[in-house]
């Protein structure tokens, strides 16, 4: 089952979708264009390109474990990726 | 659970004036990005004209999430429930049960504890309403 859902998120970051993709990408602040994270200037506009991709924004809307950052929904009474119990009220992740 | 979907007919755009007639920059409802700019377009009423450019080069970059009915790019989208991932988010699978925390065996999509089905937990607040 793990190694099926693997294959699966391969095969979706390929496509674009995912956290890979998120991580991978940084909207230019100026511009708002789409960048990719490696670069440090923006293609369009030449201004500096934020540190923060898209996976950063992703992160800071969700609740996420204190111990491994695993980003959790609102029912998870336990982390899935390191199985601390959850806060019952806990931050928003810092970008 | 009565779903609420917001009627949105296009993503944020915004229009630039172009010599032969106006250029529409349409962005990501998430992320703010600038998705697409369509070529010049020209018709009578500014509602037509912008719903043939969102029709002819808009939509195919966007993907539209089935909660809260905001258009978004493919990184911002769940596609394992046609949400964005604001509503819900990304998930892989747990190795340890969210609900009561034990560890998983790794043999199917229920913990083989308490019965609680480990992929999609964004889904199950739902079924909990239902």
């Amino acid at each position: 089952m793990k190694k099926q859902t693997e294959i699966r998120k391969k095969a979706l970051s390929r496509f674009g979708f995912g956290t890979s993709a998120m991580k991978a990408l940084v909207v230019c602040e100026n511009c708002n264009s789409l960048e990719s994270s490696g670069r440090i200037y923006c293609s369009k506009c030449d201004s500096k390109l934020p540190k923060t991709s898209l996976y950063n924004l992703y992160k800071s809307q969700h609740t996420c474990c204190s111990k491994c950052g695993t980003v959790l929904s609102v029912n998870m009474r336990y982390c899935p990726h390191c199985g601390i119990r959850v806060k019952e009220k806990y931050a928003l992740c810092a970008l | 659970m009565v779903l609420v979907l917001k009627e949105k007919k296009t993503a944020n755009f915004r229009i630039v004036p172009d010599k032969n007639g106006n250029r529409y920059e349409f962005f990501c409802d998430l992320s703010y990005a600038l998705v697409c700019t369509t070529a010049p377009i020209k018709k009578d009423k500014p509602e037509e004209e912008l719903l043939f450019a969102w029709e002819t080069e808009g939509r195919q970059h966007f993907n539209k999430c089935q909660k809260c009915g905001k258009w978004i790019i493919d990184a911002m989208f769940n596609p394992d429930v046609f949400t964005c991932v604001n509503c819900t988010p990304i998930e892989e699978y747990p190795d340890y049960c969210p609900e009561c925390g034990a560890e998983t065996k790794d043999t199917g999509y229920f913990c083989h504890i308490c019965g609680t089905r480990l992929l999609y937990g964004g889904e199950m607040e739902d079924e909990k309403a239902n």
